[in-house]
C-alpha cells in the first residue's frame, strides 16, 4: 500500500477556515466590547478648559482610543482561548500536527486582528454620527483621509497582532502549568509597583512607552514585527512538544 | 502623590480589570450566542459602520462647521503677526467678525474707551494714507482651537463712536462648550498630533481700526496699541 | 507490511506506568481486537498510536515512521471516540463536509447514506447529541474516512442494542468493501469476537497474548467436576481460573497444551470438560488473582 504524503501548507489552510467558521462566535463578543466602548466614549476621552475674563471655553475631546483599547484586550482574551484544551483538541479531530495547528492559529489571529481593526476604526465614524445626530450639531471634526484611515487599520492591526502573540505566549504558559494562571496576574499587577525609584514609572509603563512613544513609523513596524515573532516563535515551539487529548 | 504615578498605575489597573471582566464576559458569552446570531450581529453591525462612514463626509462638510485647515493662518500668534506686519487686507475675511465705519470725524483727536468685561483690549491702529475723514472699527477673532476656527462661536466686540470717544464694548462673559473629535491614538501615534493641543491666548478677540492719518489718539489705561506701518 | 511496530514502549504519567515495555506489531488489513481491563492502558497505546501523546521509552512505528506530532500520520489515522470534538458552531452536516476536506479517500456517498440511515438531523450541533448519538456520529467520521488504520476506542459508548448491532455490520460490509486495518477496543468482546481476525490483550500495561482469534477459542477449556479428580486432572496444567460452585465441586479454567488424553481421563472421571466463553476467558486471563469475585466472599 503506498500513502499519499500530506502537505503541510494544505492542511494549514483547510484548518484555517475550519478555525475560522468554528470560531465565529467569537465577533459577537467583539461586536458587544465594542458597543461598550462606544458608550463609554460618548463622555469624551479628554477634555481641556480655559478662558480669559470674556470668554470661558471647554473642549471636549472624542476619539475611538476606548474602543480600540478594549478591541486590544479582546484580542488578547481570544489568543489565550485558542490556546486552551478544547481548541487544541478540536485541530485533533482532524488531520494535523502541532506545527500546522500554530501556523493556522497564527493566521486566524491575524485575521482577527485585521477585522478586528478594521472594525475599530471604522466605529470611530460611528461615534462621530452619534455625537451629531444625539449629543451636540456644534461638532468639530475633520474627515478621515483615505491616508489616515488605512495607516489606521494597519497600525492598530499591528498592536492587536502584538497583543495576540502576547495573549498566545500566555496561554501557552498556562497550558504548561495551571500555576501560571496566578503568577502572571500577580506579576502583571505586581509590577505595577516596580519602579526604579519612587518618582519613577512603573517598569510596565515603560514597556506601553516603548511601542506608543515610537513615532517612527519604521522604527515601530520593526519593533513589533519582531515582539510578535518572538512571542509566536517561542508559543510554537513549547505547543511543538505539549501532548493532546490526554 | 503625582499625577504621572496616578495615570501611569490607574490606566494598566483598568487595562487589567477590564482584561478580567472580559475572559468571564467570553465565558458567559458563549452561553448566548450561536452560530445565526453571530452572523446577524456582524451584518448589521458592520452595516451600520459603514453606513455611518458614509455619512460622516457629509456631515463634517454641511451641518457641521469645519473649517479648512488652512494652515498658514492657522496659529494665532501668526494671524497676530501677519496682522502687524501686513495689515487687514491680508486677513482671511472668515475671522473678521464685526465692521463698524463712523463717517465725518473732524476732531483731531480721538479718546479709545473699553467697557464690559475685558478691561484689556489690544488695539491694532492703521494709519490711512488718503484723508477721508473715516474712522473704521473691525472686530477680529483670533480663536483658534486645535485648527478649527470657532469665530461663529464668539459675541463680537461692539464698537460705538460717540462724540469724540470711541468705546469698545466687550460683551458679557460667554460659555464656550465645543466637541473635537479626533482621529484614534495609533494614526495620532505618526502624525504627531497630540489629543488635546490648545493653543491658549490671551486674546480672543482683536480690534483694529483704520484712521485718518492725522488723527491723534488718547487711549486709558488697559488698551494695547500696535500701529502698522 | 506491518502498519505498527513497536518495542519496549513504555509510557509514565508522572510516577505511574501506564505502558510498560510493551511490544506486538500489527499486520496490514486487519481488524484487531485491543482486549485489557480498565487501566491497562489500552487507551494510551492507542493515544501513541494516533501521535496525540508521545512515549516516555521505546519505540514505536506506524506505518513505518514515528506517529508523535506527524502530519502523514495523522492523516493516515483516524481515532474514534466519545471525546472527540467537534466545534459547537457547525452543524453536523457541515462536519461531514470539514471532515471529507481533510481526508483524502474519504467516501461521501457512505457518510451520507449512513447519516441519513441513524436519522441525524443535518442542522443540529454536535454538543447537543446524546451520549449514544454522539458516539454514532464519531463512528461516522471514522467509516467514512478510510484512514489506512482506522483506531475505535470503545466505539459504542451509550449505544443502544440495535445501532450497536448496526454498527458492526456496517464496520464489516465497509471492511470488506474497503480492506483497511481498524483497531477495535472493546470492552464487549462477546460482541465483537465475530468480527476480530486478530486479539491483542495487554495487562498492566504489558502484552499479555497476541494470537488469531480462532487460537484463542482453543486457548483453554474448562473442568467442572469433583475436587478431587479435578484436582488430578490439573495438577500438571496451568490454572488460568479455580472456582468452587459447591463444597466438593470445582470448576477449573486450565490452559490448552494439546494433550488428547485428557478429554478421555476426564470422562472416565465424570468431569465436565467445556469450551470457554471469550469473554470470559479474557476477564480471567486479566485478573490479577485466579480466583474471581467470589473469593472477596468467601470466609476460608
Amino acid at each position: 500500500m503506498s500513502l499519499t504524503r500530506t502537505n503541510l501548507a494544505k492542511t494549514i489552510k483547510k484548518q484555517y477556515f475550519f478555525k475560522l467558521k468554528a470560531n465565529i462566535t467569537s465577533f459577537t463578543l467583539l461586536i458587544g466590547v465594542q458597543l461598550l466602548a462606544l458608550l463609554f466614549s460618548l463622555g469624551g476621552v479628554a477634555s481641556s478648559s480655559f478662558g480669559s475674563s470674556s470668554i470661558r471655553l471647554n473642549t471636549q475631546y472624542y476619539t475611538a482610543d476606548i474602543v480600540i483599547i478594549f478591541t486590544l484586550i479582546w484580542a488578547f482574551v481570544m489568543a489565550i482561548t485558542i490556546t486552551t484544551k478544547p481548541h487544541r483538541d478540536l485541530d485533533f479531530t482532524f488531520v494535523t500536527n502541532r506545527l500546522s495547528s500554530s501556523f493556522a492559529n497564527i493566521l486566524y489571529l491575524l485575521t482577527v486582528s485585521i477585522v478586528g481593526s478594521m472594525m475599530a476604526i471604522l466605529s470611530d465614524n460611528l461615534l462621530r454620527v452619534i455625537i451629531y445626530t444625539f449629543l451636540d450639531k456644534q461638532f468639530y471634526s475633520s474627515t478621515m483621509g483615505l491616508q489616515e484611515f488605512i495607516m489606521g487599520i494597519s497600525i492598530t492591526s499591528f498592536y492587536v497582532l502584538m497583543v495576540c502573540s502576547i495573549g498566545y505566549f500566555v496561554g501557552t504558559l498556562v497550558q504548561i502549568s495551571s500555576l501560571f494562571t496566578i503568577l502572571l496576574p500577580a506579576l502583571f499587577f505586581g509590577s505595577l509597583f516596580l519602579r526604579p525609584s519612587m518618582d519613577e514609572k512603573p517598569i510596565i509603563t515603560n514597556a506601553f512607552e516603548y511601542y506608543l512613544l515610537e513615532s517612527s513609523l519604521t522604527l515601530f513596524i520593526v519593533k513589533i514585527v519582531i515582539t510578535t515573532a518572538l512571542f509566536f516563535t517561542i508559543s510554537t515551539s513549547i505547543l511543538n512538544r505539549m501532548e493532546v487529548r490526554q | 502623590m503625582n499625577t504621572v504615578f496616578t495615570v501611569s498605575i490607574f490606566i494598566p489597573l483598568l487595562v487589567g480589570i477590564t482584561f478580567i471582566i472580559f475572559i468571564i464576559m467570553a465565558k458567559l458569552w458563549r452561553r448566548f450566542t450561536n452560530v445565526k446570531v453571530t452572523y446577524w450581529f456582524l451584518f448589521i453591525y458592520i452595516g451600520i459602520l459603514l453606513l455611518s462612514s458614509a455619512i460622516v463626509p457629509f456631515i463634517n462638510d454641511n451641518s457641521l462647521i469645519e473649517k479648512e485647515r488652512a494652515q498658514e493662518n492657522l496659529e494665532v500668534k501668526d494671524l497676530l503677526k501677519k496682522l502687524s506686519k501686513t495689515g487687514i487686507a491680508q486677513i482671511d475675511q472668515m475671522y473678521l467678525l464685526k465692521e463698524s465705519s463712523f463717517g465725518e470725524y473732524q476732531n483731531q483727536t480721538l479718546n479709545v474707551e473699553t467697557s464690559g468685561e475685558d478691561t484689556m483690549i489690544r488695539v491694532f491702529v492703521e494709519r490711512k494714507t488718503s484723508d477721508d475723514n473715516k474712522v473704521e472699527a473691525f472686530s477680529i477673532s483670533t480663536e483658534v482651537i486645535d485648527g478649527y476656527d470657532i469665530s461663529n462661536d464668539l459675541t463680537p466686540y461692539n464698537v460705538m463712536l460717540k462724540d469724540n470717544t470711541l468705546t469698545i464694548i466687550s460683551p458679557k462673559k460667554q460659555y464656550i462648550n465645543i466637541k473635537i473629535a479626533k482621529p484614534p491614538f495609533p494614526v495620532r501615534q505618526f502624525t504627531g498630533e497630540s489629543i488635546v493641543n490648545q493653543s491658549s491666548t490671551k486674546w480672543s478677540q482683536v480690534v483694529y481700526l483704520q484712521i485718518p492719518y492725522d488723527l491723534e489718539l488718547m487711549v486709558e489705561d488697559g488698551i494695547f496699541l500696535e500701529f502698522i506701518k | 507490511m506491518r502498519v505498527i511496530e513497536c518495542s519496549n514502549l513504555t509510557k509514565t504519567f508522572f510516577t505511574k506506568k501506564a505502558l510498560n515495555k510493551l511490544s506486538f506489531s500489527i499486520e496490514e488489513n486487519k481488524i484487531t481486537g485491543l482486549i485489557g481491563r480498565n487501566g491497562a492502558g489500552k487507551t494510551t497505546l492507542l493515544k501513541i498510536i494516533a501521535g496525540f501523546i508521545k512515549e516516555t521509552s521505546g519505540e514505536i512505528k506506524v506505518f513505518s515512521e514515528k506517529p508523535f506530532n506527524n502530519l502523514n500520520n495523522s492523516a493516515h489515522v483516524i481515532y474514534v471516540d466519545d471525546h472527540m470534538s467537534f466545534p459547537s458552531t457547525i452543524p453536523l452536516l457541515e462536519l461531514l463536509k470539514v471532515a471529507e476536506s481533510f481526508y483524502p479517500n474519504w467516501n461521501r456517498d457512505l457518510a451520507m447514506r449512513l447519516f441519513e440511515y441513524f436519522s441525524f438531523d443535518p442542522k443540529t450541533y454536535h454538543h447537543r447529541l446524546s451520549k449514544g448519538k454522539t458516539s454514532t456520529f464519531n463512528m461516522i467520521i471514522g467509516l467514512a474516512s478510510r484512514c489506512s488504520l482506522t483506531i475505535f476506542d470503545e466505539p459504542t459508548t451509550g449505544m443502544d442494542e440495535s445501532v450497536r448491532k448496526d454498527f458492526y455490520k456496517a464496520l464489516l460490509k465497509d471492511y470488506i468493501a474497503y480492506p483497511r486495518s481498524i483497531i477495535l477496543s472493546s470492552h464487549h468482546l462477546s460482541e465483537i469476537e465475530d468480527l476480530l481476525e486478530d486479539v491483542l490483550l495487554i495487562k498492566d500495561g504489558k502484552t499479555y497474548l497476541q494470537m488469531p482469534i480462532s487460537e484463542l477459542k482453543e486457548y483453554a477449556f474448562a473442568l467442572q467436576g469433583n475436587n478431587g479428580e479435578v484436582f488430578k486432572l490439573t495438577s500438571d496444567k496451568e490454572v488460568i481460573f479455580k472456582n468452587h460452585i459447591a463444597s466438593n465441586v470445582t470448576y477449573v479454567i486450565v490452559k490448552n497444551d494439546g494433550s488428547k488424553n485428557l478429554l478421555q481421563q476426564a470422562r472416565h472421571a465424570g468431569v465436565e470438560i467445556s469450551p470457554v466463553p471469550l469473554s470470559d476467558l479474557c476477564v480471567y486471563l486479566t485478573n490479577e488473582t485466579n480466583g474471581g469475585i467470589e473469593d472477596v466472599f468467601n470466609e476460608n
